[in-house]
C-alpha cells in the first residue's frame, strides 16, 4: 500500500454528500394578568442525512490488489433542542430584578449504515456491483445523548450600584452511570458600580468603574455515549470457508462515571479613563476542577489499554488583563490598540488518594500525571548533547562510544548519578506542553478613507518534542527527512549524532529532542480603502471598499519543527495567504 | 381568546417535555452487546470461543490488524536455527540483543498486550459459565453437563496456552484468572512466580483434556492431542520426565493420530516428497488427509473472519522469493514471478548455513521441496500464465539457478542477502492470493511429529537411550533418512533432529530455553545478532508501560534490563 501511486485517489469513483435541514423557532407569550412575566420556548431541529461512497478500480494498485474495492455509508442525524423559559422583569423604586428560569431538553441521535465491498468481477457497475463481490461486510453505529436540565438565576440591581446574580443549575447527561447522572452546579456573583456612588469623587478620570467577584461551580459531560458500558467487539473466525461469528471484551467501562465539576473564585475590575478613551478590565481567578473526565491508561496486565474515568483534582490559578486604548483621535487620523495578556499556572492537586509509605500521595508515571505538577507534561530521559571524541572513556564506561548520543544520568538508587541509565531514576519531566502565557495585540490605524490593521499573538512556555528530527530508519529511509548538522570526527557538534544505525540509543534507550515552542505570530495584516460617499451615491452603492490581507505572515521562534502551533509535525501546517479583496454593498 | 389560546399551547408543550422524565436518561443501545446480554446460552458461549480462538490466531498474524511484525517471531527468530535477513519486527530486537532488547520495545508491549486480552476472553467466558445460573447449555445432541464442560474445557486450554506464551517469555508473570471489569482495576499487580504460574497451567489442560475431542468437529479448535502434547512439554519443563512420557504417548497412542509417511492429496501425482504434502493448500485439515494433524488454523480470502486484508504473514517472512526475483546473471535476471514458485514473501527471517547443513543428503527434509535450494529455468509452457523465464548467456531452459549458503548470513546492519534459500513450508500456489501481503491457506499449528520427539527426550531424561532412539528413528524414517543408534542420542542430537524436522514451525527458542541450551547455541550457530546475546536474554523485559502502570506496588523488572 505504501508503495502504490501516491495519486491513485485520483482515479477512484467518489461521491461525498452532505444535506441538512435546521429550523429554529420561538414562541413568546407574554401573560395577561402578571406585569413583567414572559414565557418563552425555543425549539431548534437539525437533521442531517450524508451518504458516502467510493470505489476503486483495477486502475489503481489498492483495486488491482482487491479486485476492485468500494465503501459506501448513509448516515442519518437528528438534534432537537428545547428550551422553556420563563421571565419576570420588575423595576420599582431603585429596585430591579430580574428572574428566570429555564428547563431545556436536548438530544442527539446518530447512525450509520455502512458497506465495504472488495472481489469485484469487473469495474462497470462501480460499487452498485457489491451484490456479486466476493466479500460484502456491512457495519452498523448507532449513538444517543441526551441532556436535560434545569436552571433557576435571580439578577438583582440596586440603583445600577450594587449587582448581585444567583444561579443554580441542575443537569443530567445519559452518558453517566445509573446512580451518577445528576449533577447540581450554583453559583453567586456580585458587582459593584463605584462610578455610579455619590462618593466617588474621580467621575472625571474615570468613565468606568467597576468591580466584580464571583463564586461557582460549572459542569462538564464530556464523555461520549455508552462509556460506562463495558461490551463486547465482533471478531470472527472461520471453518473451512464457514464464517463463525465471534465476540471478545472489547471496551472496559466504569458504571460510575458522572460530571466533572470545577468551582471558580473570580474577581475583576471594568475599568474606563478619559471618557472611555481607554478601557479595559482585569481579572484574578483561581479554579479546582474535580472528578476530572479523562483517557486513564491502566496495566496491560487487565486486558485494556484505557478506561475512562472521573479522577482527581486540578488547580488553575490566572491573572488576564485586557486594554483598549484610542491612543490618537482626530478627525482625519484615528489609532486605536487592543490588548490582551494572560498568565496561568496548572498543577494536579490529586489523583486516586493512593500514599506511600510516607504519607506522600503517588504519582501515575503511565499517565505522566504528577502530583503538584501542570497537567500536561513531557516526561522521559533528557538529551543533554553528543559524546565527543575526548569523552572516549567516560562513554565506554556508559557502554556506548563517541558520536553517540548522550543521555543525561540523573540519577540512582543512592540519590546520586550511578552511571547506569535506568527507567526508575533517570526519566524525569521535560517543561510544560500547555503555555504559561498568551497575550494578543491589535493596532488598527485609519486615515480619511484608509485603513490598516496589523494583529500579533504570542504563546510562551510551552516545550515540544521536535518530532521532525526522528528518522524512520526502520526501512531504507523512503520518505524525505530534514537536514542535519551530523557528527563527525570532523564536526565535533553536540546538535545531532553521528549517521549509523543506533546512535540515538544509549543502553537501548532513547531521548526526545524537546525544543521551547514559545512562539511570536504576525498573524493578519490588513489595508482597506472605502470609497468616498459621493462616488457611492453615484454608483448607487451602500459600500464599497477594496482590502488587500495577509495572514500568518511571520512567525517568531526558536522551536525547529514545522509549526510550534502543531501537535503534529508532520501534519499540514498554517499556509501564509495574501488575499484581495471588494466588499460592495447594495 | 388568542392569548387563552396560546396559553393553552403553551401548556401543552410544557407538560410534554416536563413529562419527558429521567426515562430520556436511560442508555439502551440496540447494537451493542456486552456479557450480560451474551452468555445466557450455548450459542453465546460458541460465539465468546470463536472470538478467543480469533484472538489466538493472530500469532501467526502480523501486530494489531497489519502485515508486519510477525508476532510468531517473539519465539522463533534469533535463534540457532532462524536469524534475520531482511530486518523487521522481532528481527530489530535478534539483531542487536544488547541495545533493542529494552522495555520499551513496541512490539513487547503488543504481545504483553494481545496476550493478556486472550486470557481475559478465556478468563470472561470461564467466569460466565462456572458463576451463572441463567445458562440455557441446551443443544440438539449432547447432554447439558457435556457442552458446559466442553466450553470451559476449551477456554481453559487456550488459557493455559496464552500463559505458556507469558512465562517462556518473560518469566515471573501476573496472574490474572478474573474478568476485567471497571470495578476490578488493579494498580498493585504481582509477578507470580513461574513454577506457580505452570501450576495453574498444568490445572487447566488436566481439565481440558478429559473434554475435549481427539478429532474436533470444527475446524481450527484445539483437539485433546494437542492437549496432551503441552501436558508432556510442560512436564519436561519442570523436570518430570515420567509424566512427560505418560501424556506423550497417550497423544501418540490415540488411533486417529498418525505420521504421514505417503504421498497423498492435491498434489500427489506431482513430484514431492511425503513430509511437505501436508503444507500444501487444500492437504493441512484432518478432513483433508492429514492425519499427523493436532490443531490446524483456519484462514480463508474473502470470507468474513478469514483473516481481513492482512491474513497471516508466515509466508512474508519466510519466503524470499522477491529477492530471488533480482538475481542477476550477467547483465538478465533470469526468474519469473509464477504461482509455482510458491509465492510472494520478503524473506525477513531465513535459516542459518548450520541448519540448512544439519540434514543427510537424501534427508527429504533438507530437499528443494522443503528448503529452496535452486530453482529450474522454464520455458513458457512449463512457466504459464508467466511468460518464459530470461536466459542468461549460455544457459539453457532446465538449467539450474543454484542459491547459495556457502557463507552464513552474518553482520549487524542491514545488509540483504539476496540468493539465500529459505523455508518452504508456508509457500502457497494460487495466482490470487500470491502477490498479496497476506496468505490465507490453513496452517497445520501442532503435529503428531513434534510429539515423538518430546517423547524421545522424555525417554532419554528416564535413560531410556535405545528406546529415544527408536522413536527419533520412526520419525527419521518417514522423511527417508538413515537410522540411528542408541549411542547417538544425546540433548544436542534431539534438539538437531527438532532442527531438522520443525524448523519453522515449533518455538524453538522456549524449546531451547526450557533444556538451558539457548545462549551456548545462539553463540555458536547464530552469526547474524547471536554475537550480541547475553546471559539476560533469555527472558525479554517487562514492558515499561507495565512497570509504570502499576502504581502502588514497585513491579520488578527482569535482571540486566533498565
Amino acid at each position: 500500500m505504501n508503495y502504490g501511486n501516491a495519486l491513485q485517489g485520483l482515479l477512484a469513483d467518489n461521491i461525498d454528500e452532505g444535506y441538512q435541514v435546521v429550523t429554529n423557532n420561538y414562541a413568546i407569550v407574554d401573560f395577561p394578568f402578571v406585569k413583567g412575566l414572559q414565557y418563552r420556548i425555543n425549539t431548534g431541529v437539525r437533521f442531517g442525512v450524508s451518504n458516502d461512497a467510493t470505489y476503486y478500480g483495477r486502475n489503481t494498485q489498492r483495486g488491482f490488489r482487491d479486485g476492485g474495492s468500494a465503501s459506501t455509508s448513509r448516515g442519518i442525524s437528528k438534534d432537537i433542542v428545547i428550551e422553556n423559559i420563563v421571565n419576570y422583569n420588575r423595576d420599582f423604586d431603585k429596585h430591579r430584578v430580574f428572574l428566570t428560569g429555564v428547563y431545556s431538553f436536548e438530544n442527539s441521535r446518530s447512525n450509520t449504515n455502512r458497506l465495504s465491498a472488495q472481489g469485484f468481477p469487473n469495474d462497470f457497475l462501480k460499487w452498485y456491483g457489491a451484490p456479486q463481490a466476493a466479500l460484502n461486510v456491512p457495519g452498523f453505529s448507532n449513538s444517543e445523548t441526551t441532556l436535560l436540565s434545569a436552571m433557576g438565576r435571580i439578577n438583582y440591581s440596586y440603583d445600577s450600584r450594587y449587582l448581585l446574580t444567583l444561579t443554580g443549575r441542575s443537569d443530567g447527561y445519559s452518558g453517566f452511570g445509573e446512580k451518577t447522572k445528576q449533577g447540581f452546579f450554583p453559583s453567586m456573583a456580585l458587582g459593584w458600580n463605584i462610578i455610579n456612588e455619590n462618593f466617588f469623587k474621580w467621575k472625571d478620570i474615570f468613565s468606568q468603574l467597576k468591580l466584580r467577584a464571583s463564586i461557582g461551580r460549572n459542569g462538564n459531560q464530556a464523555v461520549s455515549a455508552y462509556e460506562t458500558i463495558s461490551r463486547l467487539a465482533s471478531r470472527d473466525i472461520v471453518d473451512g470457508t464457514v464464517t463463525l461469528p465471534g465476540y471478545i471484551p472489547r471496551t472496559i467501562g466504569q458504571n460510575n462515571l458522572g460530571w466533572e465539576s470545577t468551582k471558580t473564585l473570580n474577581s475583576g475590575l471594568d475599568f474606563g479613563f478619559l471618557n472611555n478613551r481607554i478601557t479595559g478590565d482585569i481579572n484574578l481567578y483561581k479554579s479546582n476542577t474535580t472528578d476530572l473526565l479523562l483517557d486513564r491508561t491502566i496495566s496491560p496486565v487487565s486486558a485494556f489499554d484505557q478506561i475512562t474515568q472521573n479522577i482527581g483534582e486540578t488547580e488553575n490559578k490566572g491573572l488576564e488583563f485586557s486594554v483598549t486604548s484610542t491612543n490618537i483621535s482626530t478627525n482625519n487620523f484615528r489609532w486605536e490598540t487592543t490588548g490582551n495578556i494572560a498568565f496561568v499556572k496548572n498543577k494536579i492537586v490529586s489523583l486516586y488518594g493512593f500514599k506511600d509509605d510516607k504519607g506522600k500521595e503517588i504519582d501515575d508515571i503511565a499517565n505522566r500525571w504528577f502530583i503538584g505538577k501542570p497537567i500536561r507534561v513531557n516526561y522521559g530521559y533528557q538529551w543533554i548533547g553528543v559524546w565527543q571524541l575526548d569523552e572516549a572513556t567516560e562513554a565506554a564506561a556508559h557502554k556506548t562510544q563517541p558520536g553517540y548520543i548522550k543521555i543525561r544520568d540523573v540519577s540512582g538508587p543512592d540519590g546520586v548519578p550511578d552511571g547506569i541509565l535506568s527507567a526508575a531514576y533517570d526519566r524525569i519531566i521535560i517543561g510544560q506542553s500547555d503555555p504559561k502565557y498568551t497575550w494578543g495585540m491589535n493596532n488598527s490605524f485609519s486615515y480619511k478613507n484608509l485603513s490598516f490593521s496589523v494583529f500579533m499573538y504570542g504563546i510562551h512556555g510551552v516545550t515540544k518534542e521536535n518530532d521532525l528530527l526522528n528518522d524512520d530508519v526502520g526501512r531504507d529511509i523512503t520518505q524525505n527527512t530534514i537536514k542535519k548538522n551530523w557528527w563527525t570526527p570532523d564536526n565535533p557538534t553536540n546538535d545531532w549524532v553521528m549517521n549509523r544505525l543506533d546512535a540515538n540509543r544509549q543502553e537501548g534507550q532513547i531521548a526526545g529532542a524537546y525544543e521551547n515552542a514559545s512562539f511570536i505570530r504576525l498573524r493578519d495584516v490588513s489595508l482597506s480603502y472605502d470609497f468616498p460617499n459621493d462616488i457611492l451615491t453615484r454608483l448607487g452603492l451602500d459600500k464599497f471598499q477594496i482590502y488587500v490581507s495577509g495572514r500568518n505572515l511571520h512567525t517568531f521562534t526558536k522551536f525547529g519543527g514545522t509549526d510550534p502551533e502543531l501537535t503534529g509535525q508532520r501534519d499540514i501546517p498554517l499556509q501564509r495567504e495574501y488575499t484581495i479583496g471588494l466588499n460592495l454593498g447594495f | 381568546m388568542k392569548k387563552i389560546k396560546n396559553i393553552i399551547v403553551v401548556f401543552i408543550v410544557i407538560s410534554l417535555t416536563g413529562s419527558c422524565s429521567k426515562k430520556w436518561l436511560e442508555e439502551n443501545p440496540p447494537h451493542l452487546i456486552t456479557t450480560e446480554t451474551l452468555y445466557t446460552n450455548l450459542n453465546g458461549f460458541e460465539a465468546g470461543l470463536n472470538g478467543l480462538y480469533s484472538l489466538v490466531r493472530g500469532e501467526r498474524e502480523g501486530r494489531d490488524f497489519t502485515t508486519e511484525n510477525l508476532v510468531a517471531d517473539i519465539a522463533m527468530i534469533g535463534t540457532d536455527n532462524i536469524v534475520p535477513n531482511q530486518r523487521g519486527g522481532f528481527g530489530f530486537i535478534a539483531l542487536l540483543y544488547n541495545t533493542n532488547n529494552e522495555s520499551n520495545n513496541s512490539n513487547l508491549r503488543s504481545v504483553f498486550l494481545w496476550l493478556y486480552q486472550t486470557i481475559n476472553a478465556a478468563n470472561t467466558i470461564i467466569n460466565q459459565a462456572e458463576n451463572r445460573t441463567d445458562i440455557d447449555w441446551e443443544s440438539g445432541g449432547t447432554s447439558t453437563d457435556a457442552n458446559k464442560n466442553r466450553i470451559i474445557a476449551e477456554a481453559k486450554a487456550l488459557r493455559a496456552w496464552a500463559y505458556r506464551h507469558l512465562t517462556f517469555c518473560w518469566g515471573d508473570v501476573p496472574l490474572n484468572l478474573e474478568e476485567s471489569l471497571g470495578s476490578n482495576i488493579k494498580t498493585d499487580w504481582t509477578r507470580t512466580p513461574v513454577a506457580d504460574v505452570r501450576e495453574v497451567m498444568k490445572t487447566d489442560w488436566l481439565f481440558a483434556e478429559q473434554y475435549l475431542d481427539a478429532e474436533p468437529k470444527i475446524r481450527g479448535k484445539i483437539s485433546k492431542g494437542a492437549v496432551q502434547h503441552y501436558l508432556s512439554e510442560l512436564y519436561l519443563t519442570i523436570g518430570k520426565p515420567d509424566s512427560a512420557l505418560i501424556w506423550a504417548n497417550k497423544c501418540i497412542n490415540t488411533p486417529a493420530y498418525k505420521l504421514i509417511t505417503e504421498r497423498y492429496g492435491v498434489r500427489a501425482n506431482q513430484p514431492g516428497v511425503a513430509f511437505m504434502d501436508m503444507f500444501y493448500e487444500g492437504n493441512s485439515n484432518r478432513e483433508e488427509g492429514n492425519t499427523e494433524a493436532l490443531w490446524v488454523w483456519q484462514w480463508e480470502y474473502n470470507v468474513v473472519g478469514g483473516g481481513a486484508d492482512y491474513g497471516s504473514i508466515m509466508r512474508r517472512y519466510h519466503n524470499a522469493t522477491s529477492h530471488h526475483l533480482q538475481i542477476k546473471i550477467g547483465d538478465v535476471v533470469p526468474l519469473q514471478k509464477t504461482p509455482e514458485r510458491g509465492g510472494i514473501g520478503i524473506g525477513r527471517e531465513q535459516p542459518t548455513k548450520w541448519a540448512i547443513n544439519l540434514y543427510e543428503p537424501q534427508d527429504d527434509r533438507g530437499s528443494n521441496y522443503a528448503i529452496r535450494k535452486y530453482y529450474i529455468l522454464n520455458t513458457a509452457a512449463e512457466n504459464a500464465p508467466a511468460p518464459a523465464d530470461r536466459l542468461p548467456n549460455g544457459y539453457n531452459y532446465g538449467d539450474t539457478i543454484k542459491l547459495s549458503w556457502e557463507n552464513d548470513l552474518t553482520g549487524l546492519g542491514n545488509n540483504l542477502v539476496n540468493n539465500y534459500p529459505f523455508i518452504r513450508k508456508y509457500d502457497t500456489y494460487k495466482a490470487e492470493t500470491d502477490p498479496l501481503r497476506g496468505s490465507y491457506n490453513d496452517q497445520t499449528y501442532l503435529r503428531l511429529a513434534e510429539t515423538y520427539l518430546l517423547k524421545a527426550e522424555a525417554q532419554l531424561k528416564l535413560g531410556d537411550k535405545p528406546g529415544a532412539a527408536e522413536t527419533i528413528n520412526i520419525v527419521r524414517r518417514r522423511s527417508h533418512t538413515s537410522d540411528i543408534s542408541a549411542s547417538d542420542v544425546t540433548l544436542d542430537f534431539i534438539l538437531d533432529e527438532r532442527s531438522r524436522e520443525l524448523i519453522g514451525e515449533e518455538h524453538r527458542r522456549y524449546t531451547l530455553l526450557r533444556t538451558g541450551k539457548w545462549l551456548e547455541r545462539v553463540q555458536l550457530h547464530n552469526h547474524r545478532g547471536g554475537q550480541t546475546a547475553a546471559a539476560r536474554d533469555t527472558l525479554y523485559p517487562i514492558p515499561q508501560i507495565v512497570i509504570d502502570a502499576n502504581l502502588t506496588k514497585k513491579m520488578p523488572q527482569n535482571p540486566g534490563f533498565n
